[in-house]
């Protein structure tokens, strides 16, 4: 150790140039692999073939590498024996974190929200900051490994502890059930199933890396998962800027496709076309709130109509599939007055919000575009919501990253505290790869479809609409709303999800650029799938069972214990996920809050300030929570619903800001009832205090001070 | 062996409180610790809060064609995050090679000698 601790040891060099020799093999293997398929593509291979061969190829590789890394060894099973070398665990903290959310979806808010989807962007990147400068060179240097032990190594006694595993428990499983929801969505879209064996084809491959081994397994095919999505990410963005700009920088060129998007929406409110389909909207609008307003005379009108439709098509020997149609339609009508009244509601918001300008969508640029600071007094507190709801969002969401235990326990598993902090500033740059290219395929796919999609005969539309419409109506759907034959950009619907996923077809890419993209969205989920999973077991077996209920348990029984809690978690995620959330950003962003309101107040004051104590951390971490969900219940339409809230929506905000960023009022609210109880409480005890000086102590880096 | 913990506390103590029984270097990069994890915190802050409260009047220029507002908070920031990052890192890691160079030791005698038995006593506790 003649370096020092600010150097990597031999060991750890050694290891490095292995991992750089056989990770290059491997993207090696990945790209003649993709041109292998490419090449199959013009030999006339059908869609199918090839959809299927990516998602059985890389589920497959992922699998072999979890047979590879198998372990029942303690160290290797929870931290991967504290080997990684910063930059792969910066590849692999880049894995875990971009979910199905962050590679489905960014691209996809900022298509449909414009400036406001930066948030995320914002949020999930500058929440680094915080991992960097308070939590991850302090975690390291404990030597432990899962969060909830931290936490009650620091304020000792159970308490503490319990709380911190309910609640990493309670946040990754929210996590988790979104990943396999995308898990889903991907596979159904690969192979042509149904949404449901989607799942459960996807969740092999998660099972048997976590399960069989660990976070060895987790983290050498996190790695590969890595390499895979920001290709898949990054080939169709250049793809698309060499077509449409002749320059493989997209970072440097989409500038010049925004000033035409920016262009080309003025042209569109301004378009006649557009304003006959919007105001059809509006009478359809207005058409379904009177309905809304009458309900059981409405559903017998519609009964009538509809049978009326059906009879007169018939009279008319017109053909067969229009009368099924119509017969359908009449058979499947919301048949209760709860069923019928739901469904006006649903007309009408999704008709007055497409028959706003743009199709509801917000201009591609403008910040905080729903109000304008120079205009009349209600349009200057619209944007000043608008401000104070995207500040929120990017604090709560930046909180919750340095909060998120599956997060932090990565670095744990570094050779060094050194390594550690060094892998923070890998982890972002990976990161930041997907994230600042996010913009530019926003922008892309918007280009495609102002120039190329809307105005194009209804009869010629391009097989993705027809394909997509079919899998799944509320992510794509489109209707001649005024009758000229051709689409406007109002009788267009694209989802949040699918624009990323279908973005090498709405450019007109090859077909396998498409199926590469759905691999990459497979990895990104599958892999933050596997550390939520893993983190999960891990506090049910290890800081639950071992730590409290039986601590003379053997090594080997807490390891087998982990295993098969996992298949539980990702069994009941799964049936989560097969009841179909919609918008998967919202239940995201829940989890962050959530995360943000348990965690990050009693992590960071246990470790800058000596006088948290015990109690004081336990009723800080309960009532960041209880502020947090209570808000959350109150404002959340579908919680509003399921705990029967009677009080009016208008009364239960707080400045107007959104249910799901209540993660800024549950941190400074845990945060200043930590600080309160800690002044009239018991001091922490000895035991805690030395525990505190050698996580602050620098002397102690090598790790041979660890707290184990 | 328990020598180092018997102190009370004060309510309140700020993050750069001491013990007695560390040395006087011991408490002084603890404190310059603090100072670095302040002042990026303090860059990270101002960051975020100017991009996203400015990002309108930063809109009358445009940086590679796209207007400033919608640039900065697209890829500005997160640069300027992984700089803050990288900037700590140099920092801290200046900070601990002149610690274990002040020792005139390898790292090793310097854990030894300046780590207090206190981290061996928690090992067979816990």
């Amino acid at each position: 150790m003649a370096d020092g601790p600010v150097a990597p040891s031999d060991e750890t060099r050694v290891f490095t140039r292995e991992l750089n020799r056989r990770y290059s093999l491997y993207t090696a293997g990945a790209l003649l692999f993709i041109a292998a398929l490419a090449l199959l593509e013009r030999k006339g291979w059908p869609r199918s073939w090839i959809g299927g061969t990516f998602l059985i190829a890389t589920v497959v590789v992922y699998a072999a590498i979890g047979l590879l890394s198998r372990t029942t060894d303690e160290s290797e099973y929870y931290v991967a024996g504290r080997r990684v070398p910063a930059i792969f665990n910066g590849m692999a903290t880049a894995a875990d974190w971009m979910s199905a959310a962050s590679f489905i979806g960014t691209a996809g808010v900022l298509y449909l929200q414009g400036f406001s989807g930066l948030a995320y962007i914002l949020g999930w990147t500058g929440g680094y900051c915080l991992v960097a400068l308070l939590l991850a060179p302090y975690l390291r240097r404990t030597g432990f490994y899962t969060i909830p032990e931290f936490i009650g190594a620091r304020y000792g006694g159970r308490a503490p502890r319990l709380v911190a595993v309910s609640a990493a428990v309670l946040v990754s499983f929210v996590y988790v059930v979104v990943q396999i929801y995308g898990v889903g969505l991907i596979t159904s879209h690969l192979t042509g199933f149904s949404f449901e064996i989607g799942i459960f084809v996807g969740l092999g491959g998660v099972l048997v890396c976590s399960f069989l081994g660990g976070m060895r397994a987790v983290t050498w095919t996190q790695v590969a998962q890595y390499i895979i999505l920001i290709i898949a990410y990054l080939t169709p963005v250049v793809w698309l800027s060499l077509n449409q700009t002749g320059s493989p920088f997209p970072l440097f060129t989409y500038g010049k496709q925004m000033e035409q998007v920016t262009l080309r929406e003025q042209r569109l409110i301004d378009d006649p076309a557009e304003q006959a389909v919007r105001r059809h909207l509006e009478v359809r609008a207005a058409d379904a709130q009177r309905k809304s307003q009458d309900v059981r005379q409405a559903m017998a009108d519609d009964a009538e109509t509809l049978a009326a439709h059906a009879r007169a098509l018939r009279a008319a020997d017109a053909p067969l599939a229009k009368v099924q149609q119509a017969e359908r339609r009449l058979a499947t009508r919301p048949q209760t007055e709860a069923d019928a009244s739901a469904a006006y509601q649903m007309v009408q918001e999704d008709a007055q919000r497409r028959s706003q300008p743009l199709a509801g969508m917000a201009p591609m640029a403008l910040p905080h575009a729903v109000g304008d600071p120079q205009g009349n007094p209600a349009q200057q507190e619209k944007y000043g919501s608008a401000k104070r709801n995207f500040l929120a969002l990017v604090i709560c969401l930046m909180l919750g990253t340095a909060a998120m235990p599956h997060i932090l326990t990565r670095y744990y598993t570094t050779p060094s505290v050194f390594e550690a902090r060094r892998s923070v500033a890998w982890s972002l740059f990976f990161i930041a790869l997907l994230y600042m290219a996010a913009p530019a395929l926003a922008v892309m796919v918007k280009y495609e479809v102002f120039t190329h999609l809307v105005g194009t005969p209804f009869d010629h539309l391009p097989g993705w609409i027809h394909r997509w419409s079919k899998l799944d109506p509320t992510l794509v759907s489109v209707e001649d709303i005024n009758g000229d034959g051709l689409l406007q950009l109002a009788e267009l619907h694209l989802g949040t999800d699918v624009i990323v996923l279908a973005a090498p077809e709405i450019g007109g890419l090859p077909l396998v650029v498409t199926y590469l993209v759905a691999a990459g969205g497979l990895a990104a989920a599958l892999s933050t799938a596997d550390g939520l999973l893993l983190t999960i077991s891990n506090s049910l077996s290890y800081d639950l069972y071992y730590g409290m209920i039986n601590p003379r348990a053997p090594a080997l029984r807490r390891v087998m214990l982990s295993k098969f809690l996992v298949l539980v978690a990702a069994l009941l995620a799964a049936f989560m996920a097969s009841m179909r959330f919609a918008d998967i950003l919202q239940f995201v962003t829940a989890a962050f809050s959530l995360a943000a309101a348990a965690f990050f107040p009693a992590l960071v004051l246990g470790i800058f300030w000596r006088g948290a104590t015990r109690i004081g951390a336990t009723a800080g971490m309960l009532s960041g929570l209880a502020v947090c969900g209570g808000y959350m219940v109150f404002n959340l339409p579908l919680l509003r619903r399921f705990f029967d809230v009677q009080t009016p929506l208008a009364e239960c905000t707080w400045w107007g800001i959104d249910a799901v960023a209540a993660g800024v009022f549950g941190v400074p609210a845990g945060a200043l009832v930590l600080v309160m109880v800690s002044w009239v409480t018991p001091s922490p005890g000895p035991r805690q205090l030395a525990a505190l000086d050698l996580i602050r102590d620098a002397a102690a880096d090598d790790g041979r001070c660890d707290l184990r | 062996m328990h020598s180092v913990t018997p102190l009370r506390p004060v309510a309140g103590e700020g993050p750069s409180s001491t013990q007695p029984s560390r040395s006087d270097g011991r408490g002084r990069s603890w404190r310059i610790v603090t100072l670095f994890t302040l002042l990026g915190l303090v860059g990270w802050l101002v960051l975020t809060v100017g991009v996203v409260w400015f990002a309108r009047d930063l809109d009358q220029w445009t940086i590679a064609r796209v207007p400033a507002g919608y640039w900065w908070a697209a890829q500005g920031a997160i640069g300027g995050y992984i700089l803050i990052i990288v900037i700590y890192c140099g920092l801290m890691e200046w900070l601990e090679a002149r610690q274990s160079g002040a020792e005139p030791d390898d790292v090793a005698a310097a854990a030894s000698s300046a780590s207090p038995p206190a981290g061996q006593e928690l090992h067979r506790h816990g």
